[in-house]
């Protein structure tokens, strides 16, 4: 199954911890521990080995700590180790020792070329991993990619080839067709391009929200009045569906762009809607809660595997529906995700307790009350 | 009857599909249609002969829509505009709307809205002529001359800004109106949304049957509100004519 061979790609997360790998500049004080550590170990291993090496040979063994810490912390630490390296080898193994100066200028000869081939190898050491995360993220960013195309080749295309199937066969021998046939292959061609609106409007809003360019607007939102209009946008989704919503009326105004929110509620029905039968009912609950408001939106479908429950909000993640079909681009909660956490709330999945069916529940902050209005309600 | 001619429409967009679509279910309609494939041709089109309502794509090449409202409205154009925007651009139609469009589509739409807001902008042209005294819309009636607002069968006591806000909505019905709009029509200057927001809850607890379901005053998610019109709603065949000038 494409779906859950893809569900496997990682969020936007694993691309950020590799993009400050890359990063030279964030190199903590860590990094230059290690590599001292690095050092000193060379340094006991070296101190073990100069009965056996001649005092020059003794450079191999920092060479080989220096290698170590270029590969392991980048290039910055690696010449730190470098240093630390030429300080510990011409105090404790060239004579003379436990002082700073070298006399012997074969010595002085030796020293001069470790510390050059010090830094190239830090160099290439540090050029080798870095090619080597590149090289990683390019393979994370070819199955999203290959991800993508697949989403948008099946779910894109399927809706396209019933629309322009009912369209050639309207005007081919549009006096063949009955007139419910007639009727029943607009009506099909309308939901068609209308589902195919929706998945580029997801497609759009993954882009928008993995290029960082959603920025909510600071602002405050009605969530009675939120909800309202993505009900009357999801209406023709929920094709009927029994709603039962509670919204108490004193309700604080909730800290949240309206719009970024209206797309979470109606990803939400939208996701109700594919993954429960026709005719079962969707509940709306909205109450006040520590962090702020809380809404849940529960429905009666078969829930969500409990191993699953996070991985709803990954991109690409879609349940099986009942029939085995495919339903969805696997954005919608992935989206849904992307939006509350931008507008600094939190969402999270479970099942219901008093029947199966899955419940999502989305806290928002309040907004800080305005000022009672001087005229008074 | 008075003597009617078709109503002239200028659409501005410079993808050919959409120009071809809109001429079809337009002139099926009875309209004229003219049309303008940049900014500068309509801009020009209207110097030499004003059409009654034009419809405007936000996302042109060289001279933009909003430029285009801007410059109709410098020179002292009434006419009605309808801008037609993508999805993700709401803080466009917010600037398209509050530079003296009349009201907006999102692209897809269907051709239902569109005859909607024509007749909504082009009722709110003629009602700025006379107003009407008594709206009524489903189980809501206003009466501006009373000041008497019933719903349901039950007359209802709103506050005086309730009233003012329902007025404002009642003058422009059909019509969106933006968050600045009304705060500027009912308080006089900006004020913190938040207030408009908390009035309109009130109102709706008064006027609807349903306030999560409000089926009088419509939510334009991140633009404003409309009030919805009986005679505005989108109705297949309905076409308006427009009384000879």
């Amino acid at each position: 199954m494409v779906g859950h061979s893809l569900a496997e790609t990682r969020g936007p997360a694993r691309g950020l911890r590799n993009a400050v790998l890359l990063e030279p500049a964030s190199v903590s004080w860590k990094a230059y521990l290690g590599s001292a550590a690095v050092v000193l170990l060379a340094a006991a291993v070296a101190f073990c080995l100069q009965q056996l090496l001649a005092s020059t040979n003794v450079a191999l063994v920092f060479l080989t700590a220096v290698m170590a810490s270029a590969i392991l912390h980048g290039l910055k630490p690696s010449l730190f180790a470098s240093l630390l390296s030429v300080f510990v080898y011409n105090f404790f193994f060239l004579p003379p020792l436990y002082v700073t100066t070298l006399a012997d200028p074969e010595n002085i000869v030796a020293m001069f070329f470790f510390v050059i081939v010090a830094v190239i190898v830090s160099d290439l050491a540090e050029r080798m991993r870095r090619q080597t995360v590149a090289a990683r993220m390019a393979a994370e960013t070819d199955r999203l990619r290959s991800a993508l195309l697949a989403s948008i080749s099946h779910d894109l295309r399927t809706p396209l080839a019933s629309i322009l199937g009912s369209v050639t066969s309207l005007s081919a021998r549009p006096e063949a067709l009955g007139e419910t046939a007639r009727r029943e292959m607009l009506a099909t061609i309308q939901e068609q391009a209308e589902l195919l609106n929706r998945y580029i409007g997801n497609l759009l809003d993954m882009t928008r929200l993995e290029s960082g360019a959603i920025l909510p607007h600071a602002g405050s939102a009605d969530l009675c009045e939120v909800v309202g209009s993505a009900l009357a946008r999801a209406a023709p989704m929920l094709d009927g569906r029994p709603l039962d919503v509670r919204i108490p009326p004193d309700l604080p105004l909730l800290e949240a762009d309206e719009v970024l929110l209206e797309q979470v509620i109606f990803n939400l029905l939208d996701n109700a809607a594919k993954y429960t039968p026709s005719g079962s009912a969707v509940r709306l609950r909205a109450r006040r809660c520590a962090k702020g408001v809380e809404l849940e939106v529960a429905d009666e479908g078969d829930g969500i595997p409990p191993s699953d429950l996070e991985r709803v909000f990954e991109k690409f993640y879609r349940a099986q529906a009942a029939d085995r079909r495919r339903v969805g681009t696997g954005l919608g909660l992935a989206i849904c995700r992307g939006f509350v956490e931008a507008m600094g709330g939190s969402i999270r999945a479970r099942n219901r307790t008093d029947r199966p069916g899955a419940v999502f529940t989305v806290v928002l902050p309040a907004a800080a009350p305005a000022a009672v209005p001087q005229d008074g309600l | 009857m008075p003597a009617s001619r078709p109503l002239r429409l200028l659409v501005v967009d410079d993808e050919p599909a959409i120009r071809r679509f809109l001429k079809t279910s337009l002139v099926a309609e009875g309209h004229a249609m003219v049309e303008a494939d940049c900014g500068e041709a309509a801009l020009d089109q209207m110097k030499r002969q004003p059409a009654d309502v034009v419809i405007l794509d936000l996302g042109l090449a060289g001279l933009d829509g909003f430029e285009v409202i801007r410059r109709l409205r410098e020179r002292g154009s009434t006419v009605p505009v309808i801008v037609l925007s993508s999805r993700t651009d709401e803080g466009g139609k917010v600037e398209a709307l509050d530079l003296g469009a009349d009201d907006y589509l999102t692209k897809p739409f269907g051709v239902g809205e569109l005859h909607a807001r024509i007749r909504a902008a082009l009722r709110h042209r003629l009602q700025q002529r006379g107003e009407r005294p008594v709206f009524r819309s489903g189980d809501l009636t206003v009466d501006l001359v009373r000041r008497l607002v019933s719903a349901r069968g039950c007359e209802l006591r709103l506050s005086p800004r309730e009233y003012d806000i329902l007025r404002l909505l009642v003058a422009h019905a059909g019509k969106v109106l933006t968050h600045r709009f009304i705060m500027r029509e009912v308080w006089g200057g900006e004020t913190d949304v938040q207030y408009l927001r908390i009035y309109i809850r009130s109102l709706r607890q008064k006027i609807e049957a349903e306030p999560e379901r409000p089926r009088h005053i419509l939510t334009e998610t991140g633009v404003g509100y409309r009030l919805r019109s009986a005679d505005t709603d989108a109705a297949p065949g309905s076409a308006i004519e427009w009384p000879a000038g």
